[in-house]
Formats: structure tokens, C-alpha cells, sequence
């Protein structure tokens, strides 16, 4: 067990499906490579460095299960133990969650998603949820572009979160993930009233990494239908924070340092209750009450409202030079692949790769390149790939044992392990995964290759899927 | 459209000529009786008319010219400011005073400026009643900032924060939440609960402000101090919008509502500086702790700032321990105690054994032997005679409290009220010498009937009993013989004897609010006892239900299907108009204005009454508006049972002989008859914008060929149009002729008698 008995519940995710073709490699989501190492190093490292000690895996399916169990016991050589747990293929985050519970022993849960990248150092955000003595704690990023400048005035925004946070901007009032444009806000007015303001604010990120007490696992019993996480189980949290029908199981199950805060709360109400009947001693105590009509603001009414509620929900907020990104679409698997070999972003995130610095490159030794061969900074390429004359290579993650012709040109792409690109390709934005072959003088933009597939010569795409069968998986199931 | 500014010359822009608007008249009731006799600018406030602090507060912050607009007691109010001096030629400031006895609200006397085209530039607007220690010049630096780069920043609202619940209680104002875009200040959404009621559990933001901003802010501690810095294109809009009356409620909404025209408002904070406004006898209260307790520096008594008219000249105030202020020339008796946060004023007399505590005391007060006053505001010349209790209390000017007589917290004592030996006044009582009418409705809601009367005369309609002798009107001499002599004959005995006792003089007041029910508790909110110590409850959680009121929720903030959307309006237009009773012709004018605005045909409106009626023959369903309830009926008859099918065809038939000419109105073709049909089956299916209502539309599919039959009887629906609908369904898949199959035995029937009719017209005649 880690500090202060913290756990980690690390969801990996399934086949991958909303990355097809990707998934057609037969990988996993959590082994898809990213900077050529597989996806689970990342949070595996994230956590490794918080020094949290056990972790469940948590896979979508037995055949996925399998896959990163036979990662891990051939690949893994980290400090953690690391136990691999399959639930139903079909399960939402918190139904995952609710599978596993009874093997959950820690004291406090951080519960991360697979492709979530970032330098945000986990210690920090556990330390806060253990000072805070919160139920659950939520990290936040500021987004890259602001919701604001993309939606036209007068329509509200859409795939936002709606996160109302306190004046401090510590506590998280209100949460609200709206993937549709909503006509109105609700916020809870005993929130309202017990902060006396409340921000809330769209240019925030839920990025599906949460530090739960305990407690949450009663709540996950005592309420079936919460099924995911982020849309389900923090909203419901948020919203029964300082709510007046305590729930018995929940509150039982407070952190320690809640109800303790909550019996100081009381005390000073006490204390202070007493200096507003403070009058003149000649008088009956309550015969001038009221009379302290301004220093009201400092005296019990204040701080009863400040007195913690049920329990408490705080955000870890981090600005935009923090990374934090997650690989959940096409697109973002593709810049998450040229971001983290960012030469000074690659250490904190955790890449093995030992960098260039002279280049400002990630070139392994058994590169072989022609003549007149470029590769730019901030490329990677990987073990035994050989490029003929006359390459050039931009922003791009090359895996192991490619081939590539002679004037092949690629920017902006990842290429998978063996990957034979001849000569006159040029590339862009596009992902080719395993084994593909791309005949000469091909050219793609913004297009993803199947592994395995064949490009024919002279051949130009765009914006296209370029795979061999469809879904591999309806296949598995005829 | 905007005026042009002129600045008056040798003025640099920036620095121009401030100019206030003082309103001298807060068009309201809340200090009746008091404002019969006397205008609430002039009621003093620790021994200074609450009308000298706003105008020393603007002339401190450098307003070179203010124009006092007068209403009720317009006379009272010039007098007062002739003799404070105020309307002497100064350095600093000019005082103007407006006279206009017609204005019945805030917005008819911005109009009446408007018209007087005086204001050129940007102004200060505020009331009377304002107790304020802030600096205006920051709030009018960014006010000016933000016009110089924008024309439509029409108005900064000057607003304290940090308020806590305990103290809008405690200042009997109502709760206030307000949403503003946290970087630029900008006002998005202003929402007033009336003093005294719950907050609603939620408060609801319009999802588009986050098209303009990232983040809004939704404040609760925020309370509106009745400041506010406007552009003279104010004005304008008064007169553009003649039905504005209130600032607040009118204006700051109807500006806030009208978005699309860009006019904005800010607001401004005051985290330090103190600001608050007389709004009722609570405030009064609270303000006046605050003045003693020195929250409004350099407003207090002992600075003796503030010019005081009349007779006694400039005051004299000393404060000592404890927040006593006294004045010179006072005659305290050896044993009298006077407690914490109390102010006596010059020529007082306290006799021993007297306990004064939290007290403003005025000029030329006697207080007897052993008399008890807490928390009480005497204004001048009161006289408590020995013995006698006065907790919490105000009583004006001439106020006679009889030898062991009590007044209990919470009352108000107008002028030259007289309270018996040994009566007891109970908790939140108004006296006044003034009789109030039986049949307020005569009392419209302004004061302006005694503005004339003011100082002449007391009202003389107030004064108007049904007895007849008492009934002339008393001038003010007679009420102080009354008052002095109050046991002297006739006059005496048509007082409130029960209450005042023989010897006393006055009549009871109820106040009277707009809902006498509420009137009690509201009375206790706004009286001038503070309230008891404890906050009140905080508003209702959510329902435990979670996943249901999310699910509701989601519906309705979901942007719903406009013909969803429309049905409800035609629905709620006609339940609207069922409960008001408005004549047909009236409804019919609605829905064809509704037709109009929502891009729809007859056909649609039709359909939507129908199924309205249909409806109103069910229960109320779960979306139904609390309002509408009670035209549903209770409960759902058993359609399983034939009885209570004919029960539910016995609702519509009642239903129908009321409302076919209606329905008729709207079907204008044969076509429009078939869209009526397929309407009704949607509706018996549950389908479409009936799915999911919750209504139990369901029911009618049990009964939906009688349905067509009354229809049909009811002439509403053609035969033609039944046999095309028929006709039109007869090829449809086999799901979709459920309704066809039921309806097969009427139509059959229609079509014998249609082929009935055409061989023997002589038959159905002699029928």
C-alpha cells in the first residue's frame, strides 16, 4: 500500500474501437504505441512516480485482459504491483469501478484512464485530497482553445464541462459535462448560498484522473444507476456535498478529518453566537439582539456557512503549461504521438527513448539513412528503420524496422513498426500502422492505414480510411 | 440616437460637471402611517433627516449639481432644504429642486426629466434614503472607461458585497443573485426574491452567456445599494419604454432581457466602503446601529457634519464609551443608566431610575422615572412617563407613552400618538392619529393624495370616518390639543379606546400589502425589531429522487422540438384563457398571434386544441404548471369499464359544446380536418410529441371511435374528411391502422349513411 494508503484503480480501457483502424493491429488500447512505447507506460509512470505501489488494471473484456497480462509479465519491470482485472466489455467507468470494489483495500483511490498523458505530478493532487480530506478530487486543465471563441454568440457551447468552482477556485460546487448545447445552467442554491459565489467556468477539462476516498465505493453500492464516472458519480458527488439528507451509508463512511472539521465549525459558532448576545450587562442578554447589524459579516453566520456539509469535493486546477492530454480520438493520438517527443516535454512524460540533443531528435543508434536524408528536430525514429537518399522527415514518430525508399517525404505522421514506404511517397497528417505497405509515389493526407494493408503505386488519398476488412470485431463474433 | 454630450465650458471631458438625480420619494407604502404626515427623506436617522446624508455624501464626492425630485410632500422637502441651507448659493454644489405631485413611480419621474431635458451627461441616480460613505470616484472612473470604448455600458450598479443572509434579513432586503462576467463586470442576469420568501433551489443561467465568456460568476453576496452611475441615454429608454416604472424591476430587466440590442450594465463592488438604503423600518433599524457604531464614518453623530435645520441649530454630539453619542444641555438624572450604542439628543430630559439602551433619542424627550426604552427610536418631543416600557419601537415626533404603559417590539408610533396609563401596545402595532380608510381602494398606492395635504392639513380623506362629527378634518393644532389634552371630550372617545386606552389618542393602521394573508409575516419582516437571532432555513435540497429530477431537468434544458414546444404554448394559451375565463374571441386573437409568430397554420393550432381539450378531460399531467392544475380533473375514469368510458366521452361532449365553434375557427379546409385526424391518432398512440408526456393520452385509444363520433356530431370533422383519411390510411403498414381497424365500425357506418342519405333525402328529413 502506497502513502497514506492511496491505491490505484487504472482503467484500461478496451480493443480500442473508437480508434479504428488502429485497432485492427490486434492491440489493445493500452499497448496502441505512442512515441513507440505502449500507451499504459505513460500512467503507469505517473504513477510509479506518486509512489503508489498497488494498482488494478482494469480491462474492458477477457481478451484484452490477457493481452496487457502478457504485456506485463514479459515487458513490465517497474516498481509496481500490478494486478489485472477483466470486466464486462460493455462496462461504463463507474460500473467498472463497482466490479472491482471488493478488491479495492486502500484507504483513498485514484482512478485514472489509460490514455490520459501528462506531467501533472500525481504526489501533488494526493497530497491536496489528503489535506482536504476530500471525498473526491478532480484535475482539471485549462483548456487549449477557449469554448467561448468557437461558439457564435448567443448559442451556448457545446462538448464542455460546466464546472462551477468556489471563490479560491479549490472547491468544485458544481459539475456538469454537456456534450449538447443546453438552453440553461441549474446551479444548486445551498451551494450558492453557503459560498455566496460561485464561478463557473467552460475553459476547463475534466481529464479522467480522480482521487476518491473511500467512501465513494458505499455510494457506488447504494446508487446502481450511477454508470460512469465523470458524467454520473462526480456530478452526484458535487451535487450532495453540503445537501441536508445525509446519506447514512456515506456519512459513516466520512473521512476522519471531515468530522472533525465539522465539530470546529460548531464550536466556533458557539464562541462567536455568544459575543453577538454580548450586551450590556445591565440589560436582559437578548434584549438588544440584532444589534450588531455589520459586524454580522464576521461573526457566526459566517462561519456557519463555511462549516463543511456532508463532504467535500475539490478540483486541482492546472494551467496550460502543464500537459495533459488524452488519446482518445484519431486526431489526438496523432498529436499526442508528436507532442511527447517534445525534446523538453519527453523526460517528464516519461519517454525511454534517450533524445538527440544535439539534433533535438530521438534517433536510435541503428538508423540507417541515405544521402541527403533529413530528419528534422523533433522526430523519432525507431530501432533498425532505414531511410534511402533524399528523405525528409517532419514532426513525425517513425517505429522499429520501417523502410523507407529514396524521396520519401513525411510530416506530421506516425508510422508504425515495419512500415515499408517506397520511393516518391510524400505524407501528411496520416497514420500507418503495422506492416503497411505503401507502394510508389503514394500520396496521403489526413488518411489512416490498416496494418497490413497495401497502398498501390501512384494512388492519392485524402481524408480516407485505407484498411483491409471492416471492423475486425464483428468478424471475431460471425 | 444618443444626445450629444455636451461639457459645460472649460471642463476637460474626463473631468465634467457630476450631476446627480436624487429622488426624494421612494413610491412605496412601507413607512405608512409615518409618510402621511411626513415624507421618509425627512424622517432623521441618529437626529439628522435621512435626506442631509445623501446630499452631504454627494457633495463630498465633488457632484457640483443635484436635482431633487420631489413628489409626496413636496413643500415639506423644500422647506427642509431651505432651512438646512441647502438651497443657499454654495462653492460646491447646487441644489435644484423638481416639483411634480403627478409621478406615481421612479419611472414616470425619470420622464418627467427626461422631458425637462436637463441631463446632457453621464449622472448619479439615487434615492433619498441612501446612507453611503463610499467614494464615487473610482465606480465613475470605470464607468467612463467603459464608455469611452463603449456606447452601450448604459449603467454601473453600485453594489456591496459580502453580504451575508443574516444581514439581508437583518436590512429586511430582499435576496439577490446575480450573475456577471467576473472579468469585465458586466451584468448578465439579476434576480430579485421578494424580502421574506424562500429561495427557489436553484438559480438558472441562460447557457448562452458562455458563448461571450468562459467563466460567469453567480454571486449570492451581493446587494444592490440603490446607486447607480447612468448615461443619459437612461433617460431615453424611460421614455422609449413608457411602462417602466421600477428601476430595478423594469428597467435592469427589461435592459438585461432585450440583449440583442447590446445595451449592457455593469456592476460595480464595494468590498470596504459602506452603502446601504432605507428601504423599511427594518433597515431603519439596521442603519442606525450601523451610523452609532460608527460603519458610516465620517457620517456619524459626533462629527456633527451634517447641517441640521430648525430651530436648535448645528448639533452638538460627543461620543463617549460604549457608542454614546450625547449632545450638550442634557438633564440625566443621578440613577439613570444608559446603555451600549445609544445617542441622546439636546434639551433631553432622563429622570432616575430610567434605562435607555440602543436608543436614538431626540431633542426634548422626557423620560420618566423607571421607564425601560431598548432598541427604540424617539424622534422629537417624545415623552415616556414614568414607569412605562418601550422596546424596539419608533415613535415620532409629539409621542405621549402614559404613566406604566407598555409598547411592545416592533410598533410604530406616529406623530402625536398618545398611549394610555398601564395600556399595553402589542408587538408589531401601528398607531396613528390619522384614520385609515375601511375600503383601501380608494387609497391607490401612492402618496400623492396627501402631497397636497402634507403640511396644510393631515389627509383629510385618511381622516374621513364613518362617524360622522369626527369626520372633519383635523387641522394639526386640533391633534395637539387632542394630544395634550387627550381625556377632553368628544374627540377622545372616537379613538381606539380598546387600544390606546381613555386617555389616549390614535388609531390602529394595518398595513396593507398586497396579499392580506402574507401581510402578517410579512409586517414582522420588515418591522422595525430586528429579527430573531438564527438564520433562517436554507432553501430545499433536491429531491432524494436523483436520477428523476436530473431526468426532468435534462428535458426541459434540453433544447426541445419547437413542435413540442409550440403544442405546450397553444395548450398553456388555452388553459390560460379557460381560467380566466377570457371570451372566445379573445382566445381566438391569442392563438391566431401565436399562429403568426411561430410560422404556423390554422391546422396546427387545431390540432393542438383538440388535444388540449382532450387533455382537460384527464388528469393534470406531471408537466402541467401548479397554476393550471385545478382545471384538471382529479382523477382518471376506469376506461375498462363501459361506465367509465361513458364518463370520459361525458367530459369531452361537456367539453365540446363549449369549444366546437372554436375548433371550427381553425379548420378551414378538409385537409386541416384529416391533420386533425391524424393528430388525434398520434395522440391516442402516444406518439410523436405525446410520447412521453406523461399524460395519459393512452386512455382515448379505448373510446377513439366515439371520440370520432362526437367529433363528427359536433360537425367538427366532415364525413369527407373521415372517409379521405380513411382512404389515406387504408394502404399504410399494419402498425399503423391500429386506429383505422378501431374506427372500422363508424366508418362503415358513415359510408351506409352517406349512401343512405343520397337514396332517400325525403327519410332523413321525416326523421
Amino acid at each position: 500500500m502506497g502513502p497514506q494508503g492511496y491505491q490505484a484503480v487504472l482503467l484500461a480501457g478496451g480493443s480500442g474501437t473508437n480508434l479504428f483502424p488502429l485497432n485492427q493491429t490486434g492491440l489493445p488500447l493500452s499497448l496502441l504505441p505512442v512515441a513507440n512505447q505502449p500507451l499504459i507506460t505513460y500512467p503507469l509512470r505517473t504513477l510509479e512516480g506518486a509512489g503508489i505501489v498497488d494498482v488494478l488494471v482494469v480491462c474492458l473484456g477477457e481478451a484484452t485482459a490477457a493481452k496487457v497480462s502478457s504485456w506485463i509479465s514479459s515487458n513490465y519491470s517497474g516498481k509496481l504491483h500490478l494486478k489485472v482485472k477483466s470486466v464486462p466489455e460493455d462496462s461504463e467507468s463507474a460500473e467498472a469501478l463497482r466490479a472491482v470494489a471488493e478488491d479495492i483495500t486502500g484507504k483513498n483511490i485514484v482512478v485514472m484512464s489509460v490514455d490520459l498523458i501528462t506531467d501533472v505530478r500525481l504526489e501533488a493532487l494526493m497530497a491536496v485530497h489528503f489535506i482536504r480530506s476530500a471525498m473526491a478530487t478532480v484535475l482539471l486543465s485549462q483548456r487549449r482553445t477557449s469554448p467561448s471563441s468557437e461558439t457564435k454568440p448567443g448559442k451556448a457551447p457545446k462538448d464542455v464541462e460546466y464546472v462551477g468552482l468556489d471563490e479560491q477556485q479549490q472547491q468544485l460546487l458544481f459539475f456538469r459535462p454537456s456534450s449538447e448545447s443546453r438552453r440553461n445552467i441549474r446551479l444548486p442554491m445551498n451551494a450558492l448560498l453557503r459560498h455566496k459565489r460561485l464561478t463557473v467556468r467552460t475553459d476547463l477539462r475534466d481529464n479522467h484522473l480522480y482521487i476518491f476516498n473511500r467512501a465513494v465505493l458505499d455510494v457506488l453500492q447504494s446508487k446502481p444507476s450511477l454508470a460512469n464516472i465523470k458524467q454520473d458519480i462526480i456530478p452526484y458527488l458535487v451535487l450532495h456535498q453540503h445537501s441536508r439528507k445525509a446519506r447514512p451509508g456515506a456519512q459513516q463512511a466520512l473521512p476522519a478529518g471531515a468530522t472533525s472539521a465539522n465539530g470546529d465549525a460548531e464550536n466556533g459558532q458557539r464562541g462567536s453566537s455568544d459575543s453577538l448576545e454580548r450586551v450590556d450587562s445591565m440589560l436582559p442578554p437578548t434584549s438588544v439582539a440584532g444589534q450588531n447589524f455589520m459586524a454580522l459579516s464576521h461573526s457566526a453566520a459566517a462561519e456557519e456557512e463555511q462549516s463543511r456539509g456532508n463532504w467535500y469535493c475539490g478540483a486541482f486546477v492546472v494551467g496550460k503549461d502543464s500537459y495533459c492530454v488524452r488519446t482518445s480520438t484519431l486526431q489526438s493520438f496523432c498529436e499526442v504521438n508528436r507532442e511527447v517527443i517534445n525534446i523538453e516535454l519527453a523526460g517528464r512524460l516519461g519517454v525511454h527513448a534517450q533524445p538527440n540533443t544535439k539534433f533535438d531528435n530521438f534517433l536510435h543508434d541503428s538508423v540507417q539513412m541515405g544521402y541527403k536524408t533529413t530528419v528534422a528536430a523533433g522526430c523519432m525514429v525507431g530501432r533498425g528503420t532505414t531511410m534511402a537518399d533524399k528523405c525528409s522527415i517532419k514532426r513525425s514518430v517513425l517505429g522499429a524496422m520501417c523502410k523507407l525508399g529514396s524521396n520519401v517525404k513525411i510530416i506530421n505522421c506516425v508510422l508504425m513498426d515495419g512500415v515499408e514506404v517506397q520511393d516518391g511517397c510524400h505524407l501528411q497528417n496520416s497514420i500507418i500502422c503495422h506492416n503497411a505497405h505503401l507502394q510508389e509515389r503514394v500520396t496521403l493526407r489526413d488518411c489512416q492505414v490498416g496494418p497490413g494493408s497495401i497502398v498501390s503505386e501512384g494512388l492519392e488519398h485524402r481524408e480516407e480510411v485505407l484498411a483491409k476488412a471492416p471492423q475486425r470485431r464483428s468478424s471475431e463474433y460471425k | 440616437m444618443a444626445p450629444s454630450r455636451k461639457a459645460p465650458l472649460g471642463v476637460a471631458p474626463g473631468e465634467e460637471a457630476l450631476i446627480a438625480v436624487l429622488l426624494a420619494d421612494s413610491f412605496n407604502q412601507r413607512f405608512r402611517p409615518i409618510t402621511l404626515e411626513r415624507p421618509k427623506v425627512l424622517l432623521p436617522l441618529a437626529g439628522v433627516p435621512l435626506l442631509d446624508y445623501t446630499l452631504e455624501w454627494l457633495a463630498s464626492n465633488g457632484v457640483a449639481e443635484v436635482y431633487v425630485f420631489c413628489c409626496a410632500h413636496a413643500e415639506q422637502v423644500k422647506e427642509h432644504l431651505k432651512a438646512a441651507g441647502w438651497l443657499q448659493e454654495r462653492s460646491s454644489i447646487t441644489v435644484k429642486v423638481i416639483v411634480s405631485t403627478t409621478c406615481k413611480s421612479a419611472g414616470e419621474a425619470l420622464r418627467e426629466i427626461d422631458v425637462k431635458d436637463m441631463i446632457k451627461s453621464d449622472f448619479v441616480l439615487v434615492s433619498g434614503d441612501v446612507v453611503s460613505n463610499m467614494d464615487l470616484g473610482s465606480a465613475l472612473r470605470m464607468h467612463r472607461a467603459r464608455r469611452e470604448k463603449n456606447k452601450n455600458a448604459l449603467m454601473t450598479m453600485v453594489m456591496k458585497a459580502g453580504t451575508t443572509p443574516a444581514q439581508r434579513r437583518r436590512l429586511g432586503d430582499q435576496s439577490l443573485i446575480v450573475a456577471m462576467d467576473p472579468q469585465t463586470k458586466r451584468l448578465l442576469r439579476y434576480e430579485e426574491v421578494e424580502a421574506g420568501r424562500p429561495l427557489p433551489n436553484q438559480a438558472t443561467v441562460d447557457a448562452h452567456f458562455w458563448s461571450e465568456t468562459d467563466s460567469v460568476e453567480v454571486r449570492a453576496d451581493l446587494a444592490d445599494t440603490y446607486i447607480y452611475i447612468c448615461a443619459p441615454e437612461v433617460l431615453l429608454l424611460f421614455s422609449d419604454n413608457f411602462d417602466y416604472q421600477n428601476v430595478r424591476k423594469d428597467f435592469v430587466s427589461g435592459v438585461l432581457s432585450e440583449e440583442e440590442l447590446g445595451q449592457q450594465l455593469y456592476v460595480h463592488e464595494l468590498h470596504r466602503d459602506y452603502a446601504a438604503s432605507v428601504l423599511n423600518f427594518r433597515s431603519y433599524d439596521a442603519i442606525s446601529s450601523d451610523v452609532l457604531q460608527r460603519w458610516t464614518f465620517p457620517f456619524v453623530p459626533d462629527t456633527n457634519l451634517l447641517p441640521l435645520g430648525g430651530a436648535w441649530g448645528p448639533s452638538s454630539y460627543r461620543l463617549w464609551r460604549n457608542f454614546i453619542y450625547k449632545e450638550q444641555h442634557l438633564k440625566l438624572g443621578r440613577e439613570a443608566r444608559i446603555g451600549h450604542s445609544s445617542c441622546i439628543g439636546m434639551g433631553t430630559t432622563i429622570e432616575d431610575g430610567a434605562q435607555v439602551a440602543g436608543s436614538i433619542i431626540g431633542r426634548n424627550c422626557l423620560i420618566g422615572k423607571d421607564a425601560i426604552v431598548l432598541g427604540s427610536y424617539l424622534l422629537e418631543g417624545v415623552r415616556i412617563h414614568a414607569g412605562a416600557q418601550v422596546s424596539h419601537s419608533l415613535l415620532c415626533d409629539g409621542v405621549v407613552v402614559k404613566e406604566d404603559a407598555t409598547v411592545c417590539s416592533g410598533s410604530v408610533l406616529s406623530f402625536k400618538v398618545v398611549v394610555g396609563q398601564e395600556q399595553v401596545i402589542e408587538q408589531h402595532t401601528s398607531l396613528s392619529l390619522c384614520r385609515q380608510l375601511q375600503q383601501s381602494t380608494s387609497l391607490s398606492d401612492d402618496e400623492l393624495e396627501y402631497a397636497a395635504a402634507g403640511t396644510a392639513s393631515p389627509p383629510s380623506e385618511a381622516a374621513l370616518g364613518s362617524s360622522a362629527e369626527a369626520s372633519r378634518p383635523r387641522l394639526p393644532g386640533a391633534l395637539e390639543d387632542a394630544a395634550a389634552a387627550p381625556s377632553d371630550g368628544e374627540d377622545g372617545a372616537h379613538y381606539d379606546a380598546s387600544l390606546v386606552g381613555p386617555d389616549g389618542a390614535g388609531y390602529r393602521w394595518q398595513p396593507h400589502e398586497a396579499e392580506p394573508a402574507a401581510s402578517s409575516a410579512v409586517a414582522a419582516y420588515f418591522s422595525i425589531a430586528p429579527p430573531p437571532p438564527g438564520l433562517p432555513p436554507p432553501p430545499d435540497d433536491f429531491s432524494d429522487d436523483d436520477s428523476t429530477v436530473t431526468a426532468a431537468e435534462e428535458a426541459q434544458d434540453a433544447v426541445v422540438d419547437p413542435e413540442a414546444s409550440f403544442k405546450r404554448e397553444v395548450s398553456e394559451t388555452f388553459l390560460r384563457c379557460v381560467r380566466d375565463g377570457f371570451e372566445k374571441k379573445f382566445l381566438e386573437t391569442e392563438l391566431n398571434s401565436l399562429k403568426i409568430a411561430e410560422h404556423k397554420d390554422f391546422a396546427d393550432c387545431a390540432r393542438y386544441i383538440l388535444t388540449t381539450l382532450l387533455a382537460l378531460c384527464l388528469p393534470a399531467p406531471p408537466r402541467a404548471k401548479a397554476e393550471y392544475r385545478s382545471l384538471f380533473p382529479e382523477s382518471a375514469p376506469e376506461t375498462a369499464t363501459p361506465a367509465g368510458k361513458t364518463e370520459l366521452l361525458r367530459r369531452l361532449q361537456r367539453l365540446l359544446n363549449t369549444w366546437t365553434d372554436l375548433l371550427k375557427q381553425f379548420l378551414r379546409s378538409e385537409d386541416d380536418q384529416v391533420d386533425l385526424l391524424l393528430t388525434l391518432e398520434e395522440f391516442c398512440g402516444e406518439e410523436g410529441v405525446f410520447e412521453g408526456t406523461g399524460e395519459q393520452c393512452g386512455l382515448f385509444s379505448a373510446v377513439f371511435a366515439k371520440v370520432l363520433q362526437l367529433l363528427y356530431d359536433a360537425e367538427v370533422v366532415s364525413e369527407d374528411a373521415f372517409l379521405k383519411w380513411a382512404d389515406e390510411k387504408a394502404h399504410a403498414e399494419a402498425e399503423d391502422r391500429v386506429f383505422l381497424d378501431k374506427a372500422a365500425e363508424f366508418l362503415k357506418w358513415l359510408r351506409e349513411a352517406e349512401t343512405e342519405e343520397e337514396n332517400s333525402d325525403e327519410e332523413d328529413e321525416e326523421e
